[in-house]
């Protein structure tokens, strides 16, 4: 018991001595919340700047302008006066697309021609261009069937029976998960969670590295009586529980501060904390026992905790992306954390089917920690990494 | 005159000095050039791989037909046929679907009403209800997009004979119909595709990485080793400075102006991903950029203590600057604070031009308010840089000092 409270006593002394632990486990995770809270606070993109060419200028035109304008996601900012300076206003990204009123739009209509409405907009950048020509569509589509409905009402058509003549099959759709189509639900809590897994492993490489770079690692290795178990569980105890306390922190700035959803169990949410931070320790000693130099250490584990984002499926789903990548995002302590996350706050669903993604991290954890134990044990004895740099 | 020769003389040789030093800085520091080349090309290629699917097809959902009439089974084969989704239709009722919904395998349900056929004969209003999982956008819009193609695809269907049976052709009853018709054209990325977006901010945004990571290296090694001096004996002549900086951007910006034709000619010709601009634009574009960037990674590079503190900094501050481009997210969406915060990142205007050029054919006067607004932060800068150089060797010079006393 006494080399487990001396390592644990000295940790807390490197705590407030090393600049950089500090800043990696105290200050930059509360900047990441403080962040990733107010960056997206908005959530959902709201008046998108369109341009709209009307070659017509009819009262029926200028009443289509204002329905597209009228609509949440869409402002219409520009009025280009020919195509070419609308295409350069998307071109220049201030307009996210370009919607042209074609000329003898209103007596089209009139003489019952069918005309069109064109959307020019910009897939380069994705999201915008999708909201806005979901929104263009919407409304034209509204537009159109509102002409249609007056026409057979003109013939005596009762209202409901001209919206039945029109719509036989009607859509209930219901939003699952994310009723609102909440940007900042999906990014912020992926992001946020991320950003913690990423302070983890700096913070237990740099906690041993420090110790290896500087030929302390012998020091280590005697105060813990040369008992590794002990060693390594006073080293990361005291992280393990100060970035669960930032996980909480974490949990409550999305679910309570942002009311975030949170449909299911906060046992399991926490678990799932738990086990997220202990998995991405036992990586991080992974990296530390199989490099040759502390950076080493430090490139590898960045560059594993940088790239899990892009293997959880957040940004594209696992299911879409080639075979190959499939089976390696499996690897990743994050994407199975991430999973959980998601079934457990937006989901919501019950607790019996969150036990797949909970095994594998603890499997996980076994695992990598077995595989790491005789390096990490020849390493300390060494007292430092093969190389300076 | 001759004053003004000398000067030039000397400022000349300690430029020379300071490429040949930085250049071997770089060539002899093993761990430097395998993260260089890491970060540059497998990094990129891995991404590139990793989204190489481009758009997501298939997304399984579950299909619950409480009709099982002939009108309800060609509503779904019709909806069979897009593209976006995979029909399952083996569900007896909602609660098996549920199941399979928990379990990951299914991310939405469709439930088609009883009497669904016999209603629309009868001319009522039938409903179709979709449940569509959002917890991630991009699926989640091809269930929901899908299904609703297809269900105004049988309404249309359904109306336009109904029309005809009364003895109007069809174009007539079409027109009838649809009185308006939306055209849609995406004029850039036209299957919206993930990669053929993501990849080119990402090449812009890794010279942003790959840059600050080099310099914060090479100056950390300097920080630790204590010879900022030796190397470059004339950093603290008077106006000695500006030679160093600018031999140290020479080195950078000319090997960045190797590896940008390289990664873009594996990768995008790899992934097939386009690129609608010459090299020339490129370079053009790119040298602002990339003294930018290089100056703003002398600057920061003071606040590395050691070799590895960069590393660290530039895996935390790569997302971010990338949500900060305003590509991702809209820039309308941010607060204004952040709005005004982006403006001073190189990558922001660096990865807009680079996007603006290469994928979406602009000319080079449509690019040049990233063009002017990068030289201007060049040149803030390399303000900077030339304060914190100076600070920094003036500092080593004490200690020097102070030692030998």
């Amino acid at each position: 018991m006494k080399p487990f409270l001396n390592i644990i006593n000295r940790e807390f002394r490197m705590l407030f001595h090393n600049k950089a632990i500090f800043i990696f486990a105290v200050i930059l995770p509360i900047i990441a919340i403080l962040f990733f809270n107010t960056l997206l606070s908005k959530g959902v993109a709201r008046d998108l700047p369109i341009a709209v060419l009307d070659l017509d200028n009819s009262s029926i035109s200028r009443n289509l302008i204002s329905q597209l304008d009228a609509t949440p996601e869409i402002l219409v900012k520009y009025k280009p006066i020919d195509q070419l300076e609308g295409e350069r206003l998307v071109k220049e990204i201030k307009a996210y697309g370009l919607v042209i009123i074609p000329a003898n739009f209103a007596s089209d209509l009139k003489q019952g021609k069918q005309t069109k409405v064109i959307n020019q907009y910009n897939s380069n950048v994705l999201l915008p261009s999708g909201l806005e020509n979901k929104a263009f569509r919407k409304v034209v589509a509204t537009f159109s069937a509102g002409v249609n409905i007056q026409k057979q009402m003109a013939n005596g058509t009762s209202i409901s029976q001209a919206k039945a003549n029109f719509q036989p099959i009607t859509s209930d759709n219901h939003v699952l998960s994310n009723p609102y189509t909440n940007y900042s639900y999906y990014l912020n809590s992926g992001f946020l969670t991320y950003f913690l897994q990423i302070f983890v492993i700096l913070t237990t490489i740099y906690c041993f590295g420090v110790d290896l770079k500087y030929n302390k690692g012998e020091k280590l290795y005697n105060i813990g009586k040369e008992n590794l178990p002990v060693i390594i569980f006073a080293k990361t105890l005291p992280y393990t529980l100060w970035f669960l306390f930032i996980g909480i922190l974490m949990y409550y700035s999305m679910f309570v501060l942002q009311d975030f959803p949170l449909t299911g169990n906060k046992i399991i949410l926490l678990l799932g904390l738990f086990l997220l931070i202990t998995s991405t320790q036992a990586f991080s000693l992974l990296f530390i026992a199989v490099s040759r130099s502390f950076r080493e250490a430090l490139t590898f584990g960045s560059g594993f905790a940088a790239v899990s984002l892009s293997f959880s499926g957040i940004t594209f789903p696992i299911f879409g992306m080639p075979k190959f990548i499939q089976y390696l995002s499996q690897i990743f302590p994050f994407t199975h954390y991430f999973e959980l996350f998601v079934d457990q706050t937006q989901r919501g669903i019950p607790i019996f089917f969150s036990f797949k993604p909970i095994l594998i991290l603890i499997f996980i954890n076994v695992f990598v920690f077995l595989i790491s134990y005789k390096k990490l044990n020849k390493l300390l004895k060494r007292g430092s990494f093969l190389e300076r740099t | 005159m001759k004053s003004f020769y000398k000067k030039y003389h000397r400022a000349k040789i300690s430029f020379w000095n300071s490429v040949a030093t930085e250049w071997n800085a770089i060539k002899l520091d093993k761990a430097l050039v395998s993260t260089f080349l890491s970060v540059a090309f497998i990094i990129l290629i891995v991404y590139t791989y990793l989204y190489s699917n481009e758009v997501v097809k298939e997304v399984p959902i579950a299909i619950v037909n409480q009709d099982a009439s002939k009108t309800s089974r060609d509503y779904i084969s019709m909806l069979n046929t897009s593209k976006g989704i995979d029909t399952k239709t083996n569900y007896a009722d909602l609660q098996e679907a549920k199941q399979h919904f928990y379990s990951n395998k299914i991310m939405g349900v469709v439930i088609i009403p009883k009497n669904f056929g016999k209603d629309l004969r009868r001319g009522r209003q039938t409903t179709i209800t979709t449940y569509a999982d959002a917890s991630n956008m991009l699926f989640y819009k091809e269930v929901i997009g899908d299904v609703t193609v297809a269900t105004g695809y049988f309404n249309a269907g359904i109306v336009i004979k109904k029309n005809m049976a009364k003895g109007n052709s069809i174009a007539q009853a079409k027109a009838n119909y649809t009185p308006v018709q939306t055209v849609t054209t995406s004029l850039f990325n036209t299957s919206s595709g993930y990669a053929t977006y993501l990849i080119p901010v990402l090449t812009a945004l890794i010279v942003q990485l790959v840059l600050l990571m080099a310099i914060g290296i090479i100056n950390g090694t300097r920080h630790e080793d204590n010879n900022m001096l030796s190397n470059f004996p004339r950093i603290l002549h008077k106006g000695g400075t500006i030679p160093v900086l600018l031999g140290k951007s020479f080195v950078y910006t000319a090997l960045f102006s190797i590896i940008l034709p390289i990664q873009i000619g594996i990768v995008y010709t790899l992934f097939s991903i386009p690129v609608r601009s010459s090299l020339w634009m490129v370079y053009i574009f790119s040298l602002p950029y990339l003294l930018a960037v290089v100056f703003f990674g002398i600057a920061m590079s003071s606040l590395f203590k050691r070799r590895e503190d960069s590393v660290v900094f530039i895996v935390l501050t790569s997302i971010p600057s990338l949500m900060l481009s305003g590509l991702s997210f809209p820039m309308e969406g941010f607060p204004k604070f952040y709005q005004y915060i982006t403006q001073t990142i190189p990558s922001t205007p660096g990865i807009n031009g680079f996007v603006k050029l290469t994928q979406m054919k602009a000319s080079f006067s449509e690019v040049s308010p990233e063009w002017n607004h990068l030289w201007l932060l060049a040149l803030i800068y390399f303000v900077l840089a030339t304060i914190t150089l100076k600070l920094q060797s003036t500092k080593e010079r004490k200690n020097i000092t102070k030692k030998s006393l």
